[in-house]
């Protein structure tokens, strides 16, 4: 079974093999186990390991991706998102079902108390598409992400709520869910 | 003359293909949206924050015009998500707690919004056919779906040529910077599959559940003491319920507002001692804009741009 995973895992697995080697993941403790491991080795050989992403299947995938043609390449972090990334893994992990937020005090923890905002310039760029049909009357906002708790655990109530009502997520039908499932604790994100 | 005709000549067959292009993508669309609700699947997908990604498995069954599904993680904490047409079932064995969530009544969200609003989805978007590529080792066609002005985001999908489920979709800016990632590594599509594939591999017994009492009642628009002075274009208010937050007593009112794709839901709250601030956070992809509006807390919250949930808020206003 290792042997099919290791197969598996190099793309040379047919596809009822492949289908039965995942059918097994769900059952065999084991062999999920090995799962990770083998990817552990995999990007260790080709020094690919970092803090910040876990040391599995993902990091390969995510290396194709990465190779994309140019405008489809993962966006590089703004510095309003590096800023807002903690607040994003919370509120995000938490989207349509999650509930740990209502039931917990948040992921991130504040030491301020005070509602000054770090503030963060965030430029909303003309559409490349077509700039003379209608642009943003403001080119520029300031989002002021607000460190007061009670204000983002607030806000993270009611982006639970409105997933529900998000009609990109009926597209693909996926995309909360995978927020939730895929969520991390503030300290395995990257800052 | 002899000019002329050659400039409408030309002038048409430059409108030509552009346009049998628009309707080659409008078609795939409905196929895709067709195939999500009702194909069998299950594979392994990754989902790309920022620079965070994680691995999920999803095994999807539609049965008699009913979704069953079930989600989990593959790699970090191994959390759950279980669903049906009513029920949502949260597992999150780490924290040793789960949710059973009752699902809203899809027939007064968006009923069929991809297919049944069409129209009104070109009027705010430019929808174009790409290139085919080979994704989970199928051959996928690719489609764009870019926002008309800044007030959206825009996506960029690719559906499986065989059936149009969809095996990758990027959601991007409006300068085509990508936000968000998902991509099936492993797919099969219209296997069986069993009801023991849709059972949690987390025993329910074993986590602290906390349950939906009821779901959100609608209210009919006309009946809502709110309404919107001027929206972004293509925005128009679709839903209005009062519902219970959790671990409150208090009803809030819930509009939800569309241009056809994007959604925008705007909370009204009764606040004892109602806070003076203003504020706009984000949170990714997401934007919330919150203020106060005659002694009651308002917060327009949304997968859209800053500039979307800020003009949104600012619209609100109580009926005169």
């Amino acid at each position: 079974m290792r042997e099919r995973l290791s197969v598996f895992l190099d793309g040379e697995l047919g596809h009822a093999e492949s289908l039965k080697l995942i059918k097994q993941l769900d059952s065999d403790l084991e062999l999920r186990g090995c799962w990770q491991r083998y990817h552990l080795y995999g990007s260790a050989l080709r020094d690919e390991l970092t803090p910040v992403l876990s040391a599995d299947f993902s990091q390969r995938v995510s290396d194709v991706l990465a190779n994309e043609p140019v405008q489809f390449a993962p966006a590089k972090m703004t510095k309003k998102r590096r800023i807002v990334g903690p607040v994003a893994g919370f509120a995000v992990a938490a989207s349509l079902v999650g509930i740990a937020i209502l039931l917990q005090k948040p992921a991130i923890q504040n030491t301020e108390d005070t509602p000054v905002p770090s503030v963060a310039e965030v430029t909303i760029p003309l559409s490349p598409i077509e700039k003379s049909v209608e642009t943003s009357p403001e080119s520029t906002l300031i989002v002021s992400n607000s460190k007061n708790e009670n204000i983002r655990e607030r806000i993270n109530q009611l982006l639970v709520e409105h997933n529900e009502y998000n009609p990109a997520s009926d597209m693909t039908g996926l995309m909360p869910y995978a927020r939730f499932v895929g969520y991390k604790p503030q300290t395995e994100r990257s800052e | 003359m002899k000019l002329v005709l050659q400039f409408l000549l030309l002038a048409g067959l430059l409108w030509m293909p552009l346009s049998w292009a628009d309707e080659k993508a409008m078609d795939f669309l409905k196929r895709m949206n067709y195939a999500a609700g009702n194909l069998n699947y299950d594979g392994i997908f990754v989902h790309i924050d920022g620079h965070t990604v994680d691995t999920l498995r999803v095994i999807h069954k539609a049965e008699n015009n009913t979704v069953l599904e079930r989600l989990y993680a593959l790699n970090g904490n191994p959390r759950e998500v279980i669903r049906d047409a009513e029920n949502v079932w949260c597992f999150m064995p780490e924290r040793k707690m789960g949710h059973a969530g009752m699902r809203s009544d899809k027939k007064t969200g968006f009923p069929g919004f991809m297919v049944n609003n069409l129209k009104d989805l070109e009027k705010n978007y430019i929808l174009s056919s790409g290139d085919e590529e080979r994704i989970a080792n199928r051959q996928a066609a690719s489609l764009k779906i870019l926002p008309r002005d800044a007030y959206r985001y825009g996506y960029q999908l690719w559906g499986d040529i065989e059936t149009g489920l969809l095996l990758k979709s990027a959601l991007i800016d409006a300068s085509s910077n990508v936000i968000e990632q998902y991509m099936f590594a492993f797919i099969d599509i219209g296997g069986e599959i069993s009801d023991t594939e849709l059972q949690p591999i987390t025993r329910m017994d074993k986590l602290e559940w906390s349950n939906d009492k009821s779901p959100p009642s609608n209210t009919p628009i006309s009946e809502s003491s709110w309404q919107f002075d001027s929206l972004p274009a293509g925005y128009h208010l679709v839903n209005v319920m009062r519902r219970s937050m959790p671990m409150s007593n208090n009803q809030i009112e819930h509009m939800v507002l569309s241009d056809g794709l994007a959604g925008v839901s705007v909370f009204i709250q009764q606040v004892e001692t109602p806070s003076t601030d203003v504020s706009l956070d984000s949170m990714g992809a997401v934007h919330a804009y919150t203020r106060i509006v005659d002694g009651r807390l308002v917060t327009a919250i949304g997968e859209v741009p800053a500039a979307a949930v800020k003009m949104i808020g600012n619209s609100l206003a109580k009926k005169h």
